[in-house]
């Protein structure tokens, strides 16, 4: 008869210090399916167009919900909100996925060395760039829990554009790509013309009408059709474009590091308008009716008509401004790398509500389901929710 | 030994209290950096600055808030980033009250413009009377607090480690790219670097690390990448620094090119630019002939006696900076082959007049600063550092005597010096404590001081005219003076009327009259570089345009022009990065058939710059400095070994933000078992003040522990001691000062089996005075000397079993025989007399070479030794496929040493000679390596075989 086996006590203490050290390792898997609605933020930018706009209504004063460290700096990219989940990146190539409600972690994982920009999820499958990495582009089933596919495409600092099926997405060196979604092979590639002196592209593309519209730091704004390489347009900003274009109502905007705000015909490249906001431009406009919000370097806050380029108001917003606001209603929400967050009038641009943080804020925020979410420099994800709503989460981090 | 402890604790003291330069082994020498002037600070608190400053400077304070909160906005647009802290801005009235800043430790060299240190985030910048360049300095010490916030961020941001930075020619490159324009001293530079074949790559930028060069190379490359690549390219620099180690691969991530490739490139478009102008220039030594061409000259003086045309200059080929003196012409003249004598001339050295830098008198020259003048009667006229300001110091070249010393009360700073034709006054500039920088003439009869200018305007180089009534001189006092340019004005001494000689946006400097008055030369960069111009001031030019003649056309830069009285010029040139004296002959000649000239003119002058502050602006407060403490340094340390087991502890240092007051705190335990931990506690609470001229020390502590006696052959013991101790250094001058100190200890110290236990209340004296104007070379000094004496008496107060005193006498003496060997002698007397009397010990690298370390021990001692110090290898290149190494500065040495130690009896005398080779290793770390023989048996018989001795440490 054999005896039963006695764990002694060191396997026993072995086995407990594995099991510790197991809880500590990554992934990231979540509990439900991702169901899309009109109130989620479920793309950088809200939408393809990066409209940075929310039919929802969220008015200040805001308090804070709950707040989650996710380890590391963001880059610019916003948290994408879809169905009560927040999935975040960070700048130590780290994918959070965290309740919408209370801020728990569902889990992480680790893809890259960073990643700047926002992924985009489509069906639950997350398409992250990752910046510095052998593979700079990766697809990951958030239900699942695992990655799907992993592509090289030298260095990626931008957010993938998802339009007709495909990923669009420039690198470092200048190349544009078309990729097929399910295999993340290439369809086709754009390089920037004469580069010689290694401009790169920085620019997260928009999309609309099957064009994809992107800046270059070579200064020019190129419009792509989706299914071929060749520019449909070309247009000569004279300095480099980092910020990413938005698209509304047929119209490119589009701003440059010379701090001049462009509009053009979407399907034909023309210049409609331009406003010298006179300071760097690194933001994506932002829409509410006929107004367009752009913020820049030099702490302003511009709000100009959409149609002609003129200017309505403008404010001081005493801190350096590189993200969108995020329109809710007659509501402008922007952070700035003064460590605040502000809420202004977009009818005058008067200040209704301000939030003192601890970190810069170098993100657009998100509006999604009642609650504003916004990233901070200090590594914080934080949830805002009407005031009248006083409920607070805190989760520690690692 | 059994006082150990509290000697270390008072050595920490000490070396806190002591001058920084310091580079021995052995603490107690070093110069004293002296704080004559009692500061009474202020703070000036703005959006996002706190200034320090002192009552007397409050309206430049104000006008560098206003520049810094400008500075601030701009540098926010440039690097994408705001600042979230707020910034200490530290400002001085003049380089000589910056020069007392206890921010840093170490001395601040003549040419440092001001500082950022890491440590407390501060900014530390004096003005030097002119606006502009204040400005300037903010903008550039402003950049690299940017820069240093920016990276942190993005480290931090990418979880990497926020400890590194770029390379040095990055972050001054940066900082000077980002903070003014490319101007003609820039290219100055790098057109003599080019054109000399000195310019390096970024590949070879540690080659000329620190340098002038170095920042404006770094400035050159950034500029170039802009123009080339896109200014972006700067700032993505800094936002791809995480992604690697090496900034060598994030100049290849973000332009696409490595340093050898990117070197390849800019070089040759360096040479593209530069090489064409010798279509056009000239070499000042292709064109001028050569008077003094080795070590650093400048602002040469001519005076003629006897046939015989001296040139007087200011000079450093040693290490210190004196006036120098030569004559123009060769003694012998050679008839065929005038030039090549002439060059032989110039090779050989200039007379040392007067050696400054070694003592108080003549503390420093300002080299780049304040010409020298010279009377008709042979009266010399200069200014040096001579305690708390400058002074003016008259001497007689005939008689080779100092005649007299002028101090002034109310001026710090003072610059350059002009004699009337009377031989009785002078004319010069001066900083006063508000930081105004103006005109004075000063009566050397009457005694009288008249201030001609009394504004924010620089005055520079005042110039009496030959015939007395006027004073030419150089200001910013114009519309372009915001630009950081000089106009040339003259002052009539009798209206006081001042009048423009010059109006434009190009500089104009150093006015020199020629001896019949008619024709002023200066120095100019119109037409892009610094030349020789000259101008007819026999003719009246107000209202009308003024014609210029350019004399001089080279590639790299003339200036400080000085007549002789037959028509020729004497001036300083730069080439090969060196200053050289060179003279043309017949200027009026080369005038009358020079082509260049311009037509300045002066009926569209607009108003003088107005100065900006932020009073009235923004809101601002204003409050006294009454301390500012923060955290320096917390660090945590564990040790163990097999003799003294394991010991682990915490230290803690504090200081107030302008470094005047430091606190430390250490604590530590040495427990062995459970049952000793509380007994064994070792606890050291120090302050030290350096505010007044009178640093002092005082602290307490206990310590407690196992030790082991140096000076006696395997003693070990216990001992707890625990007691207080005060200290004070007081500096007579920069090079001597004296120390004192009293301690008070109860030491109970339970020795091993051989030895009893020994109770005592001890109370140390000691007494010193310090003397040391050593300057050094790689591995320790070559010249000048260094002697201390000290003098301690210790008694056991309670029971008598401690009783006795010491004399330590140690000098040392540097020989200079060249520019790089000297003969250095030391003499050591060390004398411990009494009960208890500790021991001395001797032997090995540092000491008695030959001998094991610490093998010959005594409670007196003597030593001497003698060396021989020369360059051996000036560099050594290892070039492996993967990569090189280089060594430099390896240093040879050929010494004799002599010595003993002694308890009561003189038992025998020891030796040594050989030679040895020392490597310095980043400034930090000298490595030396001797062999050489034993002399034994009291001198009668050398060793068999040879020694070797390999150590680190500085020579003696």
């Amino acid at each position: 008869m054999r005896r039963p086996s006695v764990m002694s006590r060191s396997s026993f203490v072995a086995i407990v210090f594995a099991l510790a050290s197991m809880s500590g390792c990554s992934g990231l898997k979540l509990p439900q399916v991702l169901r899309i609605d009109e109130d989620d933020w479920p793309a950088f930018g809200k939408n393809q167009e990066r409209t940075n706009a929310t039919s929802e209504r969220l008015v200040p004063p805001l308090s804070l919900a709950w707040e989650c460290d996710i380890s590391s700096g963001m880059g610019f990219g916003s948290p994408i909100v879809i169905d009560s989940t927040v999935i975040v990146t960070n700048m130590r190539g780290e994918m959070y996925g965290l309740n919408a409600n209370t801020g728990k972690r569902y889990g992480w994982v680790n893809l890259g060395e960073a990643v700047h920009g926002s992924p985009v999820i489509d069906q639950n499958v997350a398409y992250v760039a990752v910046s510095n990495s052998r593979y700079s582009l990766v697809a990951y089933d958030l239900v699942e829990g695992a990655a799907l596919w992993k592509q090289s495409y030298g260095d990626v600092e931008v957010t993938p554009t998802f339009s007709n099926n495909k990923l669009f997405f420039g690198n470092t060196s200048g190349i544009f790509f078309c990729v097929d979604r399910t295999t993340g092979l290439q369809e086709w590639r754009f390089r920037l013309p004469d580069n010689s002196k290694g401009k790169g592209i920085h620019s997260s593309a928009a999309a609309s009408d099957s064009l994809i519209i992107f800046g270059a730091d070579d200064g020019n704004i190129y419009a792509l059709d989706t299914r071929y390489s060749t520019p449909r347009w070309t247009f000569t900003t004279g300095a480099p474009v980092f910020a990413s274009p938005a698209i509304s109502e047929g119209t490119v905007f589009c701003g440059n590091i010379d701090g001049v705000l462009f509009a053009l015909d979407l399907m034909t490249g023309k210049e409609q308008w331009r406003f010298d906001a006179k300071t760097s431009i690194y933001a994506t406009p932002s829409f509410s009716g006929g107004r367009l919000l752009i913020g820049t370097v030099g702490r302003t806050l511009y709000c100009l008509n959409k149609d002609r380029g003129t200017a309505i108001w403008s404010t001081d917003l005493n801190g350096v401004v590189n993200s969108s606001a995020a329109i809710s209603g007659n509501i402008a929400y922007i952070g700035t790398l003064k460590k605040e967050l502000l809420a202004l009038k977009i009818d005058d641009g008067s200040m209704i509500w301000k939030q003192a943080l601890r970190g810069r804020v170098k993100t657009t925020p998100a509006i999604a389901h009642g609650k504003l979410y916004v990233a901070t420099d200090d590594r914080m994800i934080l949830a805002f929710r009407e005031s009248s709503i006083s409920e607070s989460v805190r989760e520690k981090g690692r | 030994m059994k006082r150990i402890l509290s000697v270390v604790v008072l050595l920490v003291s000490f070396a806190a209290l002591e001058a920084p330069t310091a580079h021995a082994q052995f603490f107690y020498f070093g110069r004293n950096k002296v704080q004559y002037t009692a500061f009474e600070w202020h703070v000036l608190r703005t959006e996002h600055f706190d200034i320090y400053y002192y009552p007397e400077m409050q309206a430049l304070a104000e006008r560098g808030a206003f520049f810094a909160e400008e500075a601030c906005k701009r540098l926010e647009l440039r690097f994408n980033h705001s600042l979230n802290a707020r910034v200490p801005l530290i400002f001085y009235s003049s380089h000589l009250h910056f020069q007392q800043t206890n921010t840093t430790g170490g001395f601040i060299p003549e040419g440092v413009g001001g500082f950022f240190e890491f440590l407390k985030g501060r900014v530390v910048i004096p003005s030097d009377g002119s606006t502009a360049q204040f400005r300037h300095v903010i903008d550039h010490e402003l950049v690299h607090v940017f820069m240093h916030s920016k990276l942190a961020r993005v480290l931090t941001d990418h979880r990497k480690v926020a400890d590194r930075m770029p390379p040095l020619w990055f972050t001054e490159g940066l900082a000077e790219f980002w903070s003014t324009k490319w101007d003609t001293q820039a290219d100055m530079v790098m057109r003599d670097a080019v054109l000399s074949g000195i310019v390096v790559g970024l590949n070879d930028m540690d080659r000329i690390y620190g340098s002038f060069l170095m920042y404006k190379e770094g400035q050159n490359a950034l500029q170039y990448i802009a123009k080339t690549y896109g200014d972006e390219k700067i700032l993505l620099l800094m936002e791809n620094f995480w992604k690697e180690t090496s900034f060598n691969l994030v100049l290849q991530q973000t332009i696409g090119k490595t340093y050898k490739e990117f070197d390849e490139e800019w070089l040759y478009a360096l040479k593209k630019q530069y090489f064409p102008l010798y279509a056009s220039e000239d070499s000042p030594s292709r064109a001028a002939k050569p008077i003094v061409m080795d070590g650093f000259n400048s602002k040469p003086v001519v005076f003629e006696h006897d046939s015989v045309r001296d040139v007087y200059f200011i000079g450093n080929k040693t290490g210190y900076s004196g006036i120098y003196k030569k004559q123009i012409d060769p003694p012998e003249q050679s008839e065929s082959f005038p030039s090549a004598a002439q060059s032989a001339w110039a090779q050989e050295p200039a007379e040392n007049v007067i050696e400054g830098e070694k003592t108080d008198e003549f503390e420093a020259f300002h080299l780049l600063r304040g010409r020298i003048d010279v009377s008709k009667e042979g009266v010399l006229a200069f200014v040096t550092k001579s305690g708390e300001n400058d002074a003016i110091h008259l001497y007689d070249v005939v008689r080779n005597s100092l005649i007299e010393t002028f101090r002034f009360k109310s001026l710090v700073g003072i610059g350059s010096a002009s004699w009337a034709p009377d031989g009785k006054r002078i004319t010069f500039t001066s900083i006063d404590k508000a930081g105004n920088n103006d005109l004075y003439v000063f009566n050397t009869e009457t005694r009288e001081l008249t201030r001609l200018t009394n504004d924010y305007y620089d005055e520079r180089d005042p110039a009496w005219s030959p015939d007395g009534r006027r004073i030419a001189f150089a200001s910013d006092r114009t519309s372009y003076g915001t630009e950081n340019k000089y106009n040339l004005f003259v002052y009539d001494v009798a209206s006081g009327a001042i009048e423009y000689l010059t109006y434009g946006p190009d500089n104009y400097l150093s006015p020199s009259w020629s001896k019949d008055g008619k024709r002023l030369a200066f120095t100019s960069d119109a037409g892009g570089a610094q030349n020789i111009w000259l101008t007819d001031v026999s003719k009246d030019s107000v209202g009308s345009f003024r014609s210029i003649t350019k004399i001089t056309q080279f590639t790299t830069a003339a200036f400080d022009p000085a007549w002789t009285s037959d028509g020729d010029i004497v001036f300083t040139a730069f080439e090969k990065f060196s200053f050289q004296i060179r003279y043309l002959k017949n200027v009026g000649a080369v005038a009358d058939t020079s082509s260049i000239t311009q037509l300045i003119d002066l009926n569209g002058k607009q108003r003088p710059w107005q100065a900006k502050t932020l009073v009235g602006a923004t809101s601002i407060e204003r409050f006294k400095y009454v301390g500012d403490y923060s955290l320096d340094i917390a660090q945590s340390a564990i040790s163990t070994d097999p003799v003294f087991g394991t010991s682990g502890g915490a230290a803690v240092a504090l200081s107030d933000l302008l470094g005047n007051d430091q606190y430390y705190f250490l604590l530590y335990n040495t427990a062995q078992t459970q049952d000793e931990l509380l007994s064994s506690f070792n606890l050291a609470i120090s302050r030290i003040s350096l505010k007044q001229r009178t640093s002092f020390a005082y602290g307490i502590y206990r310590f407690t522990g196992r030790r082991y006696d140096l000076t006696d052959k395997d003693e070990f013991f216990y001992e707890r001691v625990f007691g207080g101790y005060f200290a004070l250094s007081y500096p007579l001058t920069k090079f001597q000062r004296i120390e004192a100190s009293v301690s008070l200890s109860n030491s109970n110290k339970d020795a091993d089996l051989r030895l009893e236990d020994r109770k005592a209340l001890l109370l140390s004296n000691s007494l010193a005075f310090v003397h040391d104007n050593s300057l050094w070379g790689p591995s320790g000094p070559l010249d000048g000397s260094r002697f201390s004496l000290t003098l301690a008496y210790t008694s056991d107060i309670q029971y008598s079993n401690v009783n006795y005193y010491s004399v330590i006498f140690d000098y040392r003496n540097y020989l200079r025989l060249s520019q790089r060997s000297a003969f250095a002698s030391r003499f050591w007397l060390w004398y411990n007399g009494g009960k208890e009397a500790r021991r001395f010990v001797l032997g090995g690298s540092w000491d008695l070479r030959g001998f094991p370390r610490w093998s010959i021990r005594g409670e007196k001692l003597w030593l001497t030794s003698q060396e021989l110090r020369f360059p051996f290898l000036d560099a050594l290149g290892l070039q492996f496929p993967f990569g090189g190494v280089l060594f430099s500065s390896i240093r040879g040495a050929l010494f004799f040493d002599a010595g003993s130690a002694w308890d009561n009896t003189y038992n025998q005398t020891y030796g040594s000679f050989g030679g040895g080779l020392r490597m310095n290793f980043g400034g930090v770390l000298v490595l030396r390596y001797d062999i050489g023989k034993r002399i034994e048996n009291n001198f009668a018989r050398l060793q068999d075989g040879i020694f070797h001795q390999f150590f680190f440490g500085w020579d003696f």
